[in-house]
């Protein structure tokens, strides 16, 4: 019974609710109940506690009535964790939203979608008889509600009105007794199916491409050849015209069948039992049922279940929270600065109450008794941080949303979609965020509790300072020991017991044998030995890239966003300590180096004295502001590296071309170099090279069996044809070639002449974890050996590489046109690459070739600078989302200042006394605040600076990056940082000086 | 003897906003120069105040303060603070030195804070810290130091910039009386050989003794003043 009553229950609650809140949703997602009930235990625990003590709840709930403005403050900096992650949920939340109403809208009243492709890349067509007995069985499938056979293919669409044609878009041929799967609304009324021979229906969004009103004259280029056909009306694109988004046209089915001259049909739609969103459910059982009537040697062999909505619907749910989870990610860095200033706050508080407790603690009042006077008053705080930062977290989400609204819209006439327009946050996220919020405080307010109430009486009340530690502390020898077999359990937990070479555990097993040993040379060397020399090792070993050690041969995980986070936190730490342990010796050499005279010496003296005698509160000062600096530097980097190999990049990837164009298959080009010379636009003068390419699709053998039969993957791959003026002329680097040819140029003649050799791109070399999705993934390609395609007719083609390429842009297989004829049967030339004079006119060029030949015409370096643009918003988005952290440090450094002022009122007495003018006084603690903030902003950018290299060495150095450093806009950052604290720090310390010298003096 | 300091009708109210104290009810005082004055009086009767007002420490409501011919009431806060660094040294009850300053850095500080070069700001504080027997004592931060080495090394932060008045506010008030006797024997000696004037505010009978001239005050008033003529110490 004693040791329970001495036992203070509410800390261990609440470190055991965290702990079981945390783990629980991070693997099952628990609703809200689960969130309820772990906030009624801890607001239960923290009650029944106050209730067995009501004079300590008093004691603790005044002393925030005593000061209002510094409870303010207080509660200020609480509520930034809690806003960090209300902010991430709701911007998952939105996201979430957003994907399902995109994929809802994509698939409308369709649930699933069956199709097939022959060898040759085009799609399957299904005879009329054939899917009218297959629609049969499948409408006997339970839950089916409809099935529609419909026809849909790329055309060429002109308006002739305006002159703006689109070379891609759908002609959907519907079947006018298809009506369960939508109608066609214009709007938003219902307009009748069927049409005059002549007329279609365009939705809106193609409408608005095609700048096509109703009445508008169009030719459509189908393999029949030209057709004119006249807009009935222009739907919206929702309903029928919903799936796939627009981009088309729609007719009768039998139109379609007539202008593209098929018969049958080639994409079939199933829409199931209940609406929009109830069909969903069924998608499961109807997929299945579906894919055994596929099945080899069924008879429709050739088909296969393409889409599903419940599927989509929910893999777009899963990316869309990784969208959550990265910033969660990126703003654990400022809930951590936010914890910080938590501890900070709460040990000056003690600091300021120390007398008084110290007389407390004389008069009867035990330890447990000032540690929960403190956690009652740390609850409050908590809980009113936690109400407020979960409504904050609404308001920064939002703004979070309307910028990257604003990233989207970059994207142009493309988006039709809108992220603002989902806005939306869950009593789910809300309530979780809250929860969180809440017992980071809470736990965070418990151990400053604990450290608060083990104070000496006698030192409390006489204001004596604590003693340090003796070097020969049996206690640290312990510690030490403790935390180097922790460590090496660590490790071997991870390698031997849980077999999981995952390198984050490694680091953090190492590291913790290498604090170990610093806690154990201590008591030999003194504190600053056993410190530096653990920390400085700290500091080398996290700074080194992970790929110098000889781990990755065995590391299955070799670090992903939360390897960042631990890297951050380590080095960090160690970066911090270090200087701390070593302050006076820096500072002893840059006042010397300064050669400082004269009148700033006294005030910097006292600017810099105070903070290294108080080395806790300083370091962890300084440690909010690296740790925020750190990962705005390490974001920095990563952005600065990337753009300023883009152009490098860009070149490498380009070869020298600026326009690449697609043609419609049903529209192609036989010389375009003699359509150039003709058309009055354009001039031959104005390109260097024109190549026509021919291309394809094949399937391709891969060196990976699928586990469920054992046989080997067969993937799809595009492949290309070129002809002799490519071979001669392109500037397309290799990554490896064979060494039988010496030059690059031999390489590709070689190709040309001999059908049997292939070039394949950069992809099937930089092909890893972090790449793109692509087929070469999983193709074992090594120069000088085979790769094995798949003809039409379904026997294998064996070609020999001879070469890989730098650029990956045009994924696949690269052979002469004759190989691609002789083989494949593929002659139409489908791609033109543009070589210009002047690569500046690339933009212009591309929408004449466009408007004038009927193709999709892309500038690649516009291409590429939107691309570099919008992933450049997207790290500033989440750099903006991590300054929140530097809020936290400028606001705590704010607090600190002010709590100086307070603290060294006497003291600043005796110096106005002694002569310290009211201008000495604001310096000293400007210069005060100045050094914190500049020590951190130091170990910050320099530690931000080398994990730069560590990421440039690791991830782009492979990738042929030069490493940069965009010291412009680190030292901008910076310079916000600094100059925002000395704006904090003005108010109090100008306050210091206005003080009395007879006033400070008589002050206690 | 010429007066290093003088006040007439020096009226000092504090207003809390909701009372007014009258500390200080139109005092006139004038204190030659070398002398010793001790200045006594029971808890809350203006010693304090006073101190603080012809020093410059704190503003007058009412009156004028001469300090070496100036009206230290009339200066600006910067003139004043000058004149304080350059002029004046302090001495108080507790001590008040700057706990993160070392002993030797605690006294250098009203020379640098004045504009002396560091070198010579160094080389005056080891004399000052001699002069009160604590030279070996220079880098020790006050927390290493008795009571009566810290008030030792008060005074020596007091006389480094060789001021002409010291004040000293309860210098003994935390010492017990043999220390308390080795610092006013510091004082005493120092007045003589410097004559450097001293105003000392005590409770105590036995320090008071030691000083040429004793005021006593009560209730913000000059009630009795003791001098043997010229001010100066037994």
């Amino acid at each position: 019974m004693s040791i329970i009553k001495k036992f203070d229950l509410v800390t261990p609650v609440v470190v055991i609710l965290l702990l079981v809140a945390f783990s629980v949703a991070m693997s099952m997602k628990p609703g809200l109940l689960f969130y309820w009930i772990i906030i009624f235990i801890s607001i239960g625990a923290i009650t029944i506690s106050v209730l067995k003590n009501i004079v300590l709840f008093k004691v603790g709930t005044r002393n925030i009535s005593r000061r209002k403005g510094y409870s303010v403050i207080v509660i200020l900096g609480l509520m930034i964790g809690t806003i960090i992650i209300a902010s991430s949920l709701i911007v998952g939340d939105t996201m979430e939203k957003m994907i399902v109403s995109l994929n809802y809208k994509v698939f409308d009243e369709v649930d699933e979608v069956v199709n097939g492709r022959e060898a040759d890349g085009s799609m399957t067509y299904l005879s009329e008889e054939s899917y009218i007995n297959l629609s049969r069985v499948i409408l006997e499938i339970p839950n089916v509600e409809g099935v529609t056979g419909e026809v849909e293919e790329t055309v060429s669409i002109k308006n002739e009105k305006t002159s703006q044609n689109e070379p891609n878009y759908r002609l959907v041929g519907y079947n006018v007794s298809s009506k369960a799967f939508g109608a066609f609304y214009n709007d938003g009324k219902e307009m009748p199916f069927d049409l005059a021979e002549d007329e279609v229906y365009m939705d809106t969004d193609s409408a608005k491409a095609l700048e096509a009103e109703a009445g508008h004259g169009l030719s459509i280029i189908t393999p029949t050849g030209k057709h004119f056909l006249n807009i009935s009306a222009i739907v919206d694109t929702e309903g029928r015209t919903g799936w796939a988004m627009g981009r088309g046209i729609y007719m009768p089915l039998e139109r379609a069948q007539y202008y593209l001259n098929v018969s049958g049909i080639n994409i079939i739609k199933v829409t199931n039992e209940g609406d929009v969103v109830g069909g969903e459910e069924h998608c499961e059982g109807v997929v299945k049922e579906l894919e055994k009537l596929f099945v080899e040697g069924g008879g429709y062999d050739n088909l296969e279940v393409t889409r599903n909505k419940a599927k989509e619907v929910s893999e777009g749910r899963e990316g869309m929270s990784q969208f959550s989870d990265m910033f969660l990610v990126f703003g654990s860095f400022s809930i951590i600065a936010g914890v910080i200033l938590i501890i900070n706050i709460f040990v000056m508080l003690a600091e300021e109450r120390k007398g008084e407790m110290g007389i407390s603690r004389a008069v009867g009042m035990k330890r447990l008794h000032l540690g929960r006077s403190f956690l009652y008053e740390g609850s409050i705080y908590a809980f009113i941080s936690a109400v407020i930062g979960a409504a904050m977290g609404i308001l920064v989400a939002y703004l979070v949303i309307l910028f990257t609204e604003s990233i989207f819209s970059s994207f142009g006439e493309h988006v039709t979609f809108s992220i603002l327009d989902n806005f939306n946050f869950t009593s789910l996220s809300i309530i979780q965020a809250f929860t969180f919020g809440m017992l980071i405080t809470l736990i965070t307010v418990s151990f400053a509790s604990k450290r608060v109430s083990k104070l000496n009486i006698v030192r409390a009340i006489r204001n004596i300072p604590e003693p340090k530690i003796p070097k020969k502390s049996t206690r640290m020898l312990i510690f030490g020991i403790a935390t180097l077999v922790v460590g090496v359990g660590l490790g071997v937990l991870a390698i031997f017991v849980l077999n999981s070479y995952q390198l984050a555990s490694i680091y953090v097993g190492i590291s913790f044998v290498v604090l170990g040993i610093g806690f154990i040379i201590r008591r030999y060397l003194g504190d600053r030995w056993g410190i530096t020399i653990a920390s400085g090792i700290l500091l080398i070993f996290w700074s080194i890239p992970g790929s110098i050690f000889p781990f990755p041969d065995i590391v299955d995980d070799i670090g992903g966003m939360e390897f960042f986070v631990l890297s951050g936190i380590f080095l960090v730490s160690s970066g911090v300590v270090l200087f701390v342990y070593n302050s006076s010796q820096i500072l002893g050499v840059i006042v010397k180096l300064w050669g400082l005279t004269n009148r700033p010496t006294a005030s910097l003296k006292t600017a810099t004295s105070y903070p290294m005698k108080n080395k806790f509160r300083t370091g962890m000062t300084i440690y909010m502001f690296a740790l925020i600096i750190f990962t705005i530097t390490v974001m920095y980097m990563i952005i600065g590296i990337m753009s300023y190999n883009i152009e490098k990049t860009t070149q490498e990837q380009m070869g020298g071309l600026d326009i690449v164009g697609i043609a419609n298959p049903n529209n192609p080009i036989d010389n375009i170099e003699m359509r150039i010379e003709e058309n009055p636009s354009l001039s031959l003068n104005d390109f260097n090279a024109v190549y026509s390419i021919t291309s394809g699709y094949t399937l391709l053998n891969t060196s990976k069996r699928d586990p469920g039969t054992d046989e080997y993957i067969i993937v799809p791959s595009s492949m290309y044809g070129f002809g002799n003026d490519f071979s001669a002329k392109n500037r397309w680097t290799f990554n490896i070639h064979s060494s039988v040819y010496e030059t690059e140029r031999e390489v590709w003649q070689a190709v040309f002449a001999d059908s049997n050799l292939v070039i394949l791109d950069g992809s099937f070399v930089a092909a890893d974890e972090y790449g793109p999705p692509n087929p070469a993934t999983q193709v074992d390609a090594k120069i000088g050996k085979n790769i094995t395609m798949i003809g039409t007719d379904g026997r294998p083609i064996n070609k020999t590489v001879v070469g890989i390429l730098d650029q990956f842009i045009f994924s696949g297989i690269f052979m002469s046109e004759n190989a691609m004829e002789e083989e494949f049967n593929l002659t139409i030339k489908g791609i033109f690459l543009f070589d210009l004079v002047d690569g500046d006119k690339g933009e212009e060029l591309a929408k004449v070739i466009e408007r004038e030949f009927s193709i999709n015409a892309v500038a690649l370096k516009t291409a590429v600078e939107q691309f570099t643009n919008i992933m450049e918003q997207f790290f500033n988005l989440f750099t903006a989302f991590m300054s929140l952290g530097l809020i936290v440090g400028i606001a705590g450094l704010g607090i600190i200042t002010l709590r100086a002022v307070h603290e060294r009122r006497q003291e600043i007495g005796v110096m106005r006394s002694i002569g310290f003018k009211r201008r000495h006084i604001t310096m000293s603690f400007i210069q005060e605040s100045a050094f914190i903030s500049l020590a951190g902003i130091i170990i910050g950018v320099t530690l931000g600076v080398i994990i730069g290299y560590a990421i440039w060495y690791d991830g782009f150095k492979v990738l042929d990056y030069d490493f940069y450093i965009p010291w412009s806009k680190i030292l901008v950052v910076a310079l916000i940082a600094f100059v925002s604290t000395a704006v904090f720090t003005i108010p109090p310390s100008y306050s210091a000086s206005k003080v009395e010298p007879a006033d400070a003096l008589r002050y206690e | 003897m010429m007066a290093i300091i003088s006040c007439t009708n020096l009226h000092k109210t504090y207003d809390t906003g909701k009372v007014k104290v009258h500390a200080l009810r139109g005092l006139d005082l004038s204190i030659g120069k070398g002398g010793m004055v001790a200045v006594m009086g029971p808890s809350g009767c203006g010693k304090t105040t006073l101190l603080n007002c012809l020093s410059g420490l704190d503003s007058v409501t009412e009156g004028e303060v001469y300090v070496e011919n100036m009206k230290i009431n009339d200066l600006s806060d910067n003139k004043k603070t000058e004149h304080r660094a350059m002029r004046m040294g302090f001495v108080f009850q507790f001590y008040n030195l700057l706990p993160v300053l070392s002993a030797l850095e605690n006294v250098e500080l009203p020379l640098l804070v004045s504009g002396v070069r560091p070198k010579v700001a160094r080389e005056k504080a080891l004399k000052a810290l001699d002069l009160v027997g604590l030279k070996d004592w220079a880098p020790h931060v006050p927390a290493e130091l008795s009571g009566g080495e810290r008030q030792r090394v008060t005074i020596a932060r007091a006389l480094v910039n060789n001021p002409a008045i010291v004040w000293a506010d309860e210098p003994t008030g935390d010492l017990d009386k043999k220390t308390s006797n080795g610092i006013m024997d510091l004082m005493c000696r120092l007045n003589k050989e410097n004559k450097q004037t001293f105003v000392i505010v005590t409770h105590d009978p036995g320090v008071a003794a030691r000083a040429g001239r004793q005021i006593r005050m009560e209730d913000g008033k000059i009630v009795k003043d003791y001098s043997n003529g010229d001010d100066s110490t037994d």
